[in-house]
């Protein structure tokens, strides 16, 4: 059964028990169905390689209930355990008042909102066919250690209530992810993703990033050297500055986000992005989606309070705001351009961050699993793990950025940034 | 309660076998929970029950694994990544640690201490709980008990079979004390599988001494960023060990040779001090008689007098070390692949008194609970973001100050460690480690590091 007939069939069965239920006057029901499907190779050496399949297929349901004017219950349940609903819903100890999460949605709304029809959840065989062709072994692997990850994930929900306002909505998404490094990502999906991509390139996309990735591995194999002292310029990747601005944006308020960027700067949140990684149509409530402006000197006191307008959840979890794609702009120049600027400087392609400190006295401490050192514009050598330590408000107002608009994510967390490089002088940060 | 599958799984399990894979091993999670908070004079009561499926298969080295809620199609599906698995795998003999077999049965659902002290009446409990807060008008409180029910079943193409059904009661507490320069907010947790740490008197103690912090938290200032003679609370010391050690040994780490401590078996990695044991059969909230891949647990002894004994391992991960499994396979859910995790992890009491390790000090700093930590594996390298620090002067603890961050190298800082504490504390905490979280128990005593980076 298609996903889509069978969140119907879920909904309807609950809407029976309801009904069913003499003292229950209203209802809001969120309903979810997501697969998962992860395939990801180790090669290690000599062409031997583990391959490991992933799969999680669940689908749950949030629920809650009004008795006599007043919402009083709230449940979550797994999909298959609709059974306990009957008795759990007619014990008369349930009389305590609850706040509840559907409150932030004008239920009565959702209907002209509503996306409906078979057409979005069109079952297509690419992922099946595609898996076999992208993971063939690459000629130069056979002398480093390699992994990379393929991920399909389809998601369908229903949001209804007792009024019979309905959304139905479903995206699909494919994204290739090789040692690390997140491959220009795809969707594939009608209805909840905006921008649908064809697969056309994406094996050619796919085996060039990987030959690029392979011989920097195979580069990588040489003997690292240390940095010891703070003589050389820095060219930090996006790994950093997209981990700084979706902290920025999920975690502080407008007024430290100002005391960082200078005027130059811009963050915007944007989930209507064409083509974006957390492109939405509809929110997790129902709601139509809308860009909101984080930070933007020329209409700095208009947004006194962060606000996303977009909320995300699960049906383990409350509606919560959060970030869709964070695009920080302002710079100039691409970062490939400063490699041919400058001549000897240490380049940070990977490297875990985290935030530290209070108000204007912001600090980054980044940990650098991935670089390598340039001197007289020649690559020469790649460069013992590091961490360094950067004042937040120095490194954007002395470091130059570029323009360029790179895709990254967390794994952990929803949102995704689309950030550039920073060219950092040496007298602006300090290593530990 | 009794656990009642809605499937069969020694058939599913015994399925995919036939079509070719080596091993093949299921696990039925039921969890049922029950969250009840108090806001003004009512009650909020919100229910959850999920229950589903961890399936995983082993051909030769390669390894599949499927989590599934949804029973209309399991059948097909299990099939369906069986023909892959053993596609992919061949024929070979199946690389994971064989199991015992065995069948039990273990319950230990027993009463909680609400039930037990004031006859269910949670609103009694709570009428006592709030009486600590009447001599602290300046601290808000929130609130919430959490019930939980959990039940697995797990069958294996090896004849095992067990089930194991517990409880978990946690009161989780947040403080928060506004000032004229913001608020600052802290939160503990109680309980565990042990109703015993959730006796009032355990949690009056310990709400007490942090509000009295938190008074006094209004007059703290920052301190010079520099390396301090330092004291680690039992959270904090705790916290240190279990980013450094405990993700430090576990079994995936050392096989894919991410972890900083893979070398480093038989080795001196600490100060002769310390003594690190990770043991699921003490009664806290990581509690497990077997492990989720049926294996009897058992208490292993990780740091032994500074010198690394042995790491934590699943049945694969041992098995391709050739090592013996330690009873660490853990999944978080039933979504998620199983990993070599901690459980509760025990620092061991030293001979110092508190009162003798903060007069050695002399002149330091103490830090507080932590609400943040972070270790880079590979490197070692670790960031801890204390909730407050107090300043030691002349042996005695003098005025709380702000402290944004502890930061060090694992083994340098593990080396340091002077003196350990002779009273250990024990409270539930919850470990995320690539968004997959687990129940973890922290037991520890307070430990002294000789010079420790704070800023």
């Amino acid at each position: 059964m298609r996903q889509i007939d069978e969140i119907r069939s879920t909904v309807d069965e609950i809407e029976r028990v309801l009904d069913r239920a003499n003292d229950i006057t209203g209802w809001k029901i969120y309903v979810q169905d997501v697969e998962m499907s992860t395939i990801t190779r180790v090669t290690q050496g000599s062409n031997t390689y583990d391959e490991q399949v992933e799969e999680s297929i669940e689908s749950g349901i949030e629920l809650k209930v009004e008795r006599e004017g007043e919402w009083v219950e709230e449940y979550i349940f797994g999909v298959s355990s609709i059974k306990n609903l009957k008795e759990m819903i007619q014990s008369p100890s349930r009389r305590q008042k609850i706040d509840s999460s559907f409150s932030e949605i004008d239920v009565s709304k959702l209907s002209r909102v509503s996306i409906k029809g078979d057409g979005y959840f069109v079952d297509t065989p690419i992922w099946e066919e595609m898996i076999d062709d992208l993971l063939e072994a690459h000629d130069s692997m056979q002398t480093v250690n390699f992994n990379e990850k393929l991920i399909f994930e389809k998601e369908a929900i229903a949001i209804t209530n007792h009024y019979s306002d309905v959304v139905l909505s479903g995206s699909r998404r494919y994204t290739a992810i090789i040692d690390g490094q997140i491959m220009e990502e795809s969707n594939y999906s009608q209805g909840r993703v905006i921008g649908s991509r064809s697969f056309e390139n994406f094996k050619e996309k796919f085996d060039l990033t990987k030959s690029e990735i392979v011989q920097q591995l195979v580069y990588m194999k040489n003997t690292p050297i240390k940095i010891l002292r703070e003589e050389m310029d820095l060219l930090i990747g996006p790994s950093v500055t997209g981990e700084i601005a979706r902290v920025l944006a999920t975690y502080f308020q407008p007024d430290v986000i100002r005391d960082v960027f200078p005027e130059q700067y811009t963050l915007i949140d944007n989930p209507r992005r064409v083509g974006g990684f957390y492109s939405y149509l509809l929110d997790d409530s129902g709601k139509s989606t809308k860009q909101s402006v984080l930070f933007d000197q020329r209409v700095r006191n208009r947004f006194k309070f962060r606000s996303f307008t977009q909320f995300f959840r699960s049906y383990r979890y409350n509606l919560t705001p959060h970030i869709s794609n964070v695009i920080l702009s302002g710079g100039i120049g691409s970062g490939e351009n400063f490699t041919e600027r400058k001549k000897s400087f240490v380049k940070i392609t990977n490297a875990e961050s985290s935030i530290i400190g209070l108000g204007s006295e912001l600090k980054v401490i980044i940990n650098v699993t991935e670089a390598d050192q340039w001197r007289n514009g020649i690559l020469s050598h790649p460069v013992r793990p590091f961490s360094i330590i950067v004042e937040l408000r120095r490194l954007f107002s002395e470091g130059t950025y570029s323009n360029d608009q790179i895709l990254t994510f967390s794994d952990q967390k929803p949102g995704a940034s689309y950030t550039g490089w920073i060219w950092l002088p040496s007298s602006c940060y300090k290593i530990h | 309660m009794e656990l009642v599958p809605p499937v069969n799984h020694s058939t599913l399990v015994q399925n995919a076998v036939d079509i070719g894979v080596g091993f093949a091993d299921a696990t039925y999670v039921y969890k049922e929970v029950t969250v009840r908070r108090k806001i003004g004079n009512s009650w909020k009561e919100k229910s959850t029950v999920d229950f589903g499926s961890a399936i995983r298969m082993v051909a030769g080295y390669t390894e599949n694994f499927m989590g599934t809620n949804k029973y209309s199609e399991i059948g097909h599906n299990v099939s369906r990544m069986a023909m892959k698995t053993s596609r992919n795998g061949g024929e070979g003999e199946p690389m994971i640690y064989p199991s015992p077999a065995h069948e039990s049965s273990v319950d230990i659902s027993a009463d909680n201490i609400v039930d037990k002290e004031y006859g269910g009446e949670i609103e009694a409990y709570c009428n006592d709980f709030e009486r600590i807060f009447e001599d602290h008008k300046e601290i808000t409180y929130r609130y919430e008990f959490e019930h939980s029910t959990i039940g697995r079943e797990y069958v294996s193409s090896d004849p095992v079979r067990n089930t194991q059904i517990m409880t978990l009661d946690l009161l989780k507490v947040e403080l928060t004390r506004r000032t004229a320069i913001g608020a600052t907010k802290l939160t503990m947790a109680f309980g565990g599988v042990n109703p015993l740490n959730l006796k009032l008197d355990v949690v009056e103690k310990k709400i007490t001494d942090t509000c009295d912090i938190l008074q006094r938290m209004d007059r703290a200032k920052s301190i010079p960023p520099a390396r301090y003679p330092t004291v680690l609370s039992t959270d904090s010391a705790w916290t240190l060990i279990h980013e450094t050690v405990g993700h430090g040994v576990e079994g995936e780490g050392i096989l894919n040779g991410t972890s900083f401590l893979r070398d480093f078996k038989n080795q001196m990695v600490a100060s002769l001090e310390l003594n690190v044991i990770d043991d699921s059969q003490v009664p806290s909230a990581g509690w497990n008689e077997f492990d989720d891949e049926g294996m009897k647990t058992k208490g292993t002894l990780i740091i032994d007098n500074g010198e690394l004994s042995q790491f934590i391992h699943s049945r694969r991960t041992a098995y391709l070390m050739e090592e013996q499994p330690t009873g660490n396979g853990r999944l978080s859910s039933y979504l998620s692949r199983l990993r070599s995790r901690q459980t509760n992890l025990i620092v061991e009491p030293g001979d110092w008194s508190e009162e003798e390790i903060i007069e050695y000090v002399g002149d330091g700093i103490y830090i507080g609970p932590i609400t943040h930590a972070q270790v880079t594996l590979s490197s070692g390298e670790f960031v801890m973001i204390p909730e407050y620090g107090i300043r030691i002067r002349d042996g005695e603890l003098a005025e709380p100050v702000f402290t944004q961050m502890v930061r060090g190298s694992s083994l340098e800082t593990l080396s340091n460690i002077e003196a350990i504490g002779d009273k250990v504390q024990a409270y539930p905490t919850m470990c995320n480690k690539n968004g997959r979280q687990i129940a973890v128990g922290m037991i520890s005593p307070i430990m002294m590091i000789r010079d420790l980076e704070v800023r």
